[in-house]
């Protein structure tokens, strides 16, 4: 991402700079937001659902969205399942392997805070939040495939708005 | 097939007051036996000409506050016919004999119990870490008692 996020610093200094930074910025997030190949990740009974949404009733793909079976080519993670105190590193390992920029939607109840396995349990991380920064939280027990496809639209308004210099998550945060 | 009756009558002149066998849902039996004879129950059960018990489905682990209880289900996959065979040891520091060496399904089953409930299988041979994270230290999670960093109790309903 180097010359990418060096690009607003350097086009400020030209004169129309600004307005050709805007316009990129445009596009970029454009075809950011309309080209999100997600990971095939999940642990429990979500990932049901988001097999269900990418199949052909529900069809992930008219958003251009793919399922990548490797983080390397994936720039959004879904987080579809019960995360364990003994997964919680897999998920930080394949949330760190997957190129920037990324993005992560924390699906379903035990994603976003241990949703049914909050109280009394051993094993259960309460929310992936703890591990990797999550953009969107879905609830539900599970979410219907309607309510990811929602997901996965509030996640592109997300996009289209972020500025040139915000791509890297170490200034996301 | 033994009926409930047969497996009982059996089982007491085998072990004569080290076992009380009582009907569950017929057809199961549920035999309540003095901790010291798992070995040799098991070994009798999966011997006998009669009984040919050598399938064990589980071993469960329940903690009953003041003791743990330790219940095996067996059945006999010629026969069709089941047994479920409680046992108690004490809740901390508990010991019980393997029967590892009878029914080889038994390793994992005690691996596990021994993880979570802290019973001691003596004569097992690989008692270590199985389901729990690599780096465990909190102790044995499934004791009623049992408080761990990030766990958060059930608020009572008033």
């Amino acid at each position: 991402m180097g010359v990418i996020s060096k690009l607003p610093v350097v086009l400020e200094r030209m004169p129309m700079g600004t307005v050709v930074a805007t316009s990129l910025e445009k596009v970029l997030n454009e075809g950011r937001a309309s080209s999100l190949w997600y990971l095939l990740f999940g642990t429990a009974c979500c990932a049901i659902e988001m097999m269900c949404t990418g199949a052909s009733r529900y069809d992930f793909d008219r958003f251009g969205m793919f399922f990548r079976a490797s983080p390397r080519q994936a720039d959004l993670m879904f987080v579809a399942g019960t995360i364990t105190h003994k997964m919680a590193p897999r998920v930080k390992l394949l949330y760190e392997q997957m190129a920037e920029p990324r993005y992560v939607i924390a699906m379903g109840g035990c994603a976003c805070n241990g949703g049914p396995f909050h109280y009394d349990t051993y094993a259960v991380l309460k929310g992936v939040d703890k591990v990797i920064p999550v953009d969107v939280y879905l609830p539900g027990c599970p979410p219907r495939p309607e309510s990811l496809l929602e997901a996965c639209l509030k996640l592109q308004q997300k996009i289209k708005k972020q500025k040139l210099g915000e791509w890297s998550s170490d200034i996301r945060g | 097939m033994a009926d409930t009756a047969t497996i009982t009558q059996l089982l007491t002149q085998r072990f004569p007051g080290q076992v009380t066998a009582l009907d569950m849902v017929p057809p199961q039996t549920a035999a309540t036996v003095d901790p010291a004879i798992v070995s040799e129950l098991f070994a009798f059960l999966a011997e006998n000409a009669d009984l040919k018990m050598n399938y064990l489905s589980a071993i469960s682990g329940i903690d009953r506050t003041d003791h743990i209880e330790i219940v095996y289900f067996v059945s006999s996959l010629e026969y069709k016919h089941k047994l479920t065979v409680k046992t108690r040891v004490e809740r901390i520091g508990g010991k019980i004999n393997s029967i590892q060496h009878i029914l080889p399904a038994a390793n994992w089953f005690e691996r596990e119990i021994w993880e979570l409930f802290g019973v001691d299988f003596v004569g097992h041979p690989d008692l270590r870490r199985f389901l729990l994270p690599d780096d465990w230290n909190q102790g044995n999670p499934m004791l009623r008692d049992w408080e761990g960093e990030d766990f958060i109790r059930m608020p009572e309903v008033q």
